[in-house]
């Protein structure tokens, strides 16, 4: 028990303010069952947050550093992969310095990383720095050389929390394509404060759990059943079957501080996947219920396309009943992943195109990576290579942005980790940036006061029916491998 | 110091430490200031596991016929054969067992493997079905050289559709008192099939 430094007074005050904040929602509860956020989502409305979209690279790094500053008590971080390159070893640099500076004040000061093992690495040893100046480092599950789907899900979350205090979660990664301005990927995050903060870390706590489970000899002598039983209530209920909870320690106004005042003003329910607990994502049950109420509009962003029959089905139901849906993913060139990536996500894009939706892709910054080698222009942006970012947004109000690729796998087989936000001016700024790639269909680069601009053309157009027979030949008779492989990105 | 003295200090003493506990206990020194519970009911999940996990629960006879390239000791390269009859309810326990033979350059084995896991259900697009077990294995090894030599092994063993992969480790002993390792690798082609029972 982490309590030296703990004074009466802040735990007092943490009691208070959980208190209220039960008796307040306690009014909700009952509405709660006709809110599919929080039925299907399992989860709760936080309100009086303060919501930050990061869609550009440089204030989302940005906003890691100072984020990570901030800390004076613990940081627990969790990401799919962190990379050996620029960006994902200055992060992790930068983190050996904090740690050491900060465990000299507090030597109970805590860094928590929970790193997927399939990205990690079995024998990686780029952690070592950071381990030996006092983080702890978890891997999440083990490596499964792809033949172990039962018991083998992949930890696809990222998140960032400070002291409780202050949380980053979306769909980035540590690695140079989310950082580099030059050449970056287009990803969406919310930094968060507020008491939403609190619903991340507690997911992360039991996410660091569930990895130790892992990691210890009941991993082979349990019988998997009994272990994911044990894993799926300690997630719903906060406590191992035997009513011990190994997250009592963690239950202090140190991790969790009460929320001074309101730091902002947006309601916020944070969304939580794990394959362990339950067999369907709540967040593609609730992004498909969302759909099926659309009324006006809804945009959806994902780089792997490869959705269930249901959430197919819903997008060209609400284009039947006269909703506008977008769909912005990548196109053949500026494809994440190739081979069976590629083409898992073929099939939902000719049916979708079939049945009305908008499905924008995007052609990336190949051509304009080209164009600068050739001559001697140098604007100040240049525009995404391509699409990793994964949102939805339904009507005027509802916006998740998250880790889920809304996908197969994404659905069956990943963790990950996002929040609603209910608030119109976030919602009008999601669209306004949606919008804005769909302007540069005709894309001219601004080379400066000397050089003439420079014509680019198309890096995003409009699929139509007559582009279907394209997407086939590219298809092949791969169909029916698609299908049986249906589990891939 | 009289009898009756050492019994007042010791009560006294008693009398402090119980007062301290107590004290340090009301402040809450060490405990959990925050709710638990009262947080997940109100996240939703209070109502404990999936309800539809439990719906779920069917049993399924597991016929899992397989036939490995096998890499490692003691033969460097082998080939396997198993068949592994598995029985599971789904949601609370699978059990298999199997029997196989092995050959290889210098020694020969029957198999005998009993071990926890079996033939599941695979969500994926079109569904398949899958296997996943861990295992003990005895084995009779018939050694050129050493003669029948009694080994046990342990390992892991995961498949999807067609495909699996195991890793093995073990040691087997000769009545002649000489040791093979067992540490193997092996690519398997299985074929998993299952039958609902209920």
């Amino acid at each position: 028990m982490r309590n030296s430094g703990f004074r009466q007074p802040r735990r007092l005050a943490a009691a208070a303010w959980l208190a209220g904040v039960v008796v307040a929602s306690a009014t909700a509860v009952a509405a709660a069952d006709d809110d599919p956020v929080t039925r299907l989502g399992r989860t709760r409305w936080t309100h009086g947050n303060s919501v930050r979209l990061l869609a550009f690279p440089e204030e989302s790094w940005q906003a890691r550093f100072e984020l990570v500053e901030r800390a004076r008590h613990h940081v627990f971080i969790s990401t799919f992969a962190w990379h050996d390159d620029h960006y994902g070893e200055l992060f992790r640099e930068h983190l050996v310095e904090l740690v050491r500076a900060r465990r000299r004040e507090n030597p109970d000061f805590t860094v928590y990383c929970l790193v997927d093992a399939i990205a990690r690495g079995t024998f990686d040893r780029s952690f070592r720095q950071l381990e030996e100046a006092g983080a702890v480092v978890r891997s999440f599950n083990r490596q499964s050389w792809g033949v172990g789907p039962l018991y083998d899900p992949r930890m696809h979350d990222k998140m960032i929390v400070v002291d409780g205090r202050w949380g980053i979660v979306g769909g980035r990664n540590f690695a140079d394509e989310y950082f580099e301005p030059r050449r970056w990927w287009l990803d969406f995050e919310v930094l968060l404060e507020g008491e939403a903060v609190w619903d991340l870390q507690l997911n992360f706590l039991k996410a660091w759990q569930v990895a130790d489970m892992f990691g210890n000899a009941d991993r082979f002598f349990l019988p998997e059943e009994i272990a994911r039983r044990r894993i799926s209530v300690l997630w719903t209920t906060g406590r191992l079957p035997s009513g011990r909870s190994p997250l009592d320690r963690f239950m202090t106004a140190e991790y969790f501080p009460p929320v001074a005042g309101r730091p902002g003003e947006r309601s916020v329910a944070v969304l939580y996947d794990s394959p362990l607990v339950r067999r369907r994502a709540a967040t593609t049950d609730l992004a498909i219920e969302l759909i099926r109420h659309a009324r006006a509009e809804v945009d959806l962003m994902t780089p792997f396309p490869n959705f269930t029959r249901e959430l197919t089905d819903a997008l060209t139901g609400a284009v039947a009943r006269g909703t506008r849906v977008r769909l912005f993913v990548n196109g053949e060139e500026a494809a994440l992943r190739r081979g069976p990536f590629l083409w898992a996500g073929l099939p939902t894009l000719i049916e979708l195109i079939g049945g009305g939706v908008e499905v924008w892709v995007w052609s990336g910054n190949g051509q304009v990576q080209k164009i600068l080698a050739e001559t001697a222009c140098q604007p100040r942006e240049v525009p995404p290579v391509a699409l990793h970012g994964k949102l939805l947004r339904v009507d005027d109000v509802l916006t998740i942005v998250h880790s889920s690729n809304f996908n197969i796998r994404s659905t069956y087989y990943n963790t990950e980790a996002g929040v609603v936000v209910r608030d119109g001016a976030f919602n009008a700024e999601v669209e306004d940036l949606l919008d804005g790639l769909i302007s540069l269909r005709d894309l001219r680069l601004d080379c400066g006061d000397r050089i003439d601009d420079v014509t680019v053309g198309e890096v995003v157009e409009k699929l139509a029916p007559d582009d279907v027979p394209r997407l086939r030949e590219i298809l092949g008779n791969r169909q029916h491998w698609v299908d049986a492989l249906g589990l891939m990105w | 110091m009289t009898a009756s003295r050492r019994a007042r200090l010791l009560v006294a003493a008693i009398a402090v430490a119980v007062a301290g506990w107590a004290g340090a206990a009301a402040a809450g020194e060490g405990q959990p200031v925050i709710d638990l519970d009262a947080w997940h009911l109100e996240l939703g999940g209070a109502d404990g596991v999936e309800p539809d996990r439990e719906a779920d629960r069917s049993f399924v006879l597991g016929v899992n016929p397989n036939c490995s390239a096998v890499l490692g000791f003691p033969n460097l390269l082998a080939y396997q054969g198993n068949l592994y009859l598995s029985l599971s309810d789904s949601s609370r326990f699978s059990v298999f067992v199997g029997y196989g033979v092995e050959g290889g350059s210098s020694a020969d084995a029957t198999i005998y493997t009993l071990g926890w896991g079996g033939v599941r259900k695979l969500p994926m697009v079109t569904p398949q079905w899958g296997f996943y077990g861990k295992f003990l294995r005895y084995r009779r090894w018939e050694d050129d050289d050493h003669g029948v030599h009694d080994g046990l092994s342990f390992g892991t063993e995961s498949g999807a559709g067609a495909v699996a992969v195991r890793f093995e480790i073990g040691a087997a002993r000769s009545h002649s008192d000489h040791w093979l390792a067992v540490a193997q690798i092996a690519l398997t082609l299985e074929l998993p099939v299952g039958i609902p029972l209920t």
